[in-house]
């Protein structure tokens, strides 16, 4: 059973009350991972099974270099903290 | 697919994190020392250093987060925000529009944060001159600095000095002529002790609404009035009932006078969900039917129609209301990303909105993911 299931999370150490609302880079960067790992896995398919499809490996490729900067600007602020 | 490539996602509901500069950049030097600026302030709990506002020589501990508005400091239970420990797509536009790129997001609709969501903030100020430079200068920053950084990607917002009817219509003015297309304004006004919507206080002031053609937002909680919780209830009861204050927002709206006497306003009810509107709408009916022959309440217009001709919800996830978006109206739902609050899916935001508009025809996904939002705010795709 995953998290998402309703399956065991890892309890953070923090009162009822701590508000999580905002987006931090450690969280943004945990989402991006995996959205990074999806869109490799994406183009891989595309390579393998549409390598004509000019247009969408185009914007993939775009959106997956974005994604991989941002990362990277996440990784190099979180080594310094 | 019913979300088609050509769709573009707009957003009615999001959130900038003030630069620390906003008020600094734009105040008279007299009221520098008074106006919001951000000092580097030592947590009274645990000693931690943590950078916070400060607003006539008041501390607000909090940058980037209001959830907790209303709350005694020591009742704070959030870590110190830091703007280094933010992805700079709060507070910086640029950084903002290379997020959406990555969301498939094509426009926001940025709500404050510092000063809360509809400028509550200034509305406890001390010297009310200082307040109405306050709530200007926030305007004149999202209009000049953050939405015209890339205006076909933002739908510009304002507040207004909601304490002072004169002032108010008096700016609402000025932001439309600047460009303005949604104006925030407390939900629950009698919360703030101010004249409720039953009163005929905000009848010019609704007039120049209708005058301009400019949203009015309600976004949940702006008016400060939070969900009635027991004292000891984890916050994720906090959290739930949040968009039932969108609810009584309504209701409170549906049985004013204020409806009938400007029937061009158009209100937005920003963050609440959706998938309570027909209830309440049904309730709300039933109600008319049976209890108006002795209720000082119109007797002629049903409150579901008065919806339908005033109001849009919006939504993040709401299954339900998407299942039963034909009973709430299709014109009547927009779509709201809630970036950069954890409760957005960003960077998949595209991809969850498909899922869920999977079983819904395309051109009803085009309405509420665009359409109906180009034409509430007037905000058409650049050409």
């Amino acid at each position: 059973m995953t998290p998402e299931d309703g399956g065991p999370v890892e309890q953070l150490p923090l009162d009822d009350w701590a508000d999580q609302d905002l987006l931090t880079k450690d969280e943004a960067r945990e989402r991006l991972l995996i959205e990074i790992d999806r869109a490799k896995a994406r183009l891989a398919e595309l390579d393998e099974n549409s390598p004509d499809d000019d247009a969408e490996i185009t914007l993939l490729t775009r959106r997956l270099n974005a994604m991989e900067s941002t990362r990277d600007e996440y990784d190099s602020y979180l080594r310094g903290k | 697919m019913p979300l088609q490539p050509h769709m573009q996602l707009i957003s009615v509901d999001d959130h900038l994190i003030e630069h620390p500069k906003v008020w600094s950049d734009r105040l008279p030097q007299k009221y520098l020392e008074a106006g919001p600026k951000i000092i580097e302030w030592e947590r009274p709990d645990n000693g931690q250093m943590c950078q916070v506002w400060q607003y006539e020589g008041r501390i607000y501990p909090y940058i980037g987060l209001n959830a907790v508005a209303g709350k005694k400091p020591e009742e704070y239970g959030i870590e110190p925000v830091r703007y280094d420990d933010m992805i700079p797509g709060c507070y910086d536009p640029k950084a903002r529009v290379a997020d959406m790129d990555i969301d498939g997001v094509q426009a926001m609709t940025c709500f404050p944060s510092f000063p809360r969501f509809a400028g509550a903030v200034f509305a406890e100020g001390e010297d009310k001159e200082l307040a109405l430079l306050c709530s200007q200068a926030w305007n004149d920053f999202h209009l000049d600095e953050w939405a015209a950084t890339a205006p076909d990607r933002f739908v510009p917002v304002s507040m207004l000095p909601f304490w002072d009817l004169d002032a108010s219509i008096k700016e609402l003015h000025r932001v439309a002529a600047k460009g303005s297309k949604c104006v925030t304004f407390p939900d629950l006004p009698d919360r703030l002790g101010l004249p409720s919507l039953h009163s005929d206080h905000w009848d010019p002031l609704w007039s120049a609404f209708e005058e301009t053609d400019l949203v009015l937002a309600q976004h949940f909680g702006s008016g400060g009035f939070p969900p009635p919780i027991a004292s000891d209830a984890p916050f994720a009861v906090f959290i739930v009932l949040m968009g039932t204050i969108s609810m009584g927002a309504l209701t409170d709206w549906l049985f004013s006078p204020a409806l009938h006497k400007h029937p061009k306003l158009k209100i937005g009810l920003s963050e609440g969900g959706i998938g309570w509107i027909p209830y309440i709408l049904e309730r709300c009916d039933s109600v008319w039917r049976k209890h108006r022959f002795y209720q000082n309440i119109n007797q002629e217009v049903l409150p579901s129609d008065l919806f339908r001709k005033h109001f849009h919800g919006c939504f993040i996830e709401d299954d339900f209301g998407v299942e039963a978006r034909d009973k709430i109206g299709i014109e009547n739902i927009t779509w709201e990303c809630d970036y950069p609050h954890s409760d957005s899916y960003w960077p998949q935001s595209r991809e969850r909105a498909a899922k869920a508009f999977e079983n819904v025809p395309d051109d009803e996904v085009h309405q509420m993911v665009e359409l109906n939002t180009r034409k509430l705010y007037n905000f058409p795709r650049a050409s």
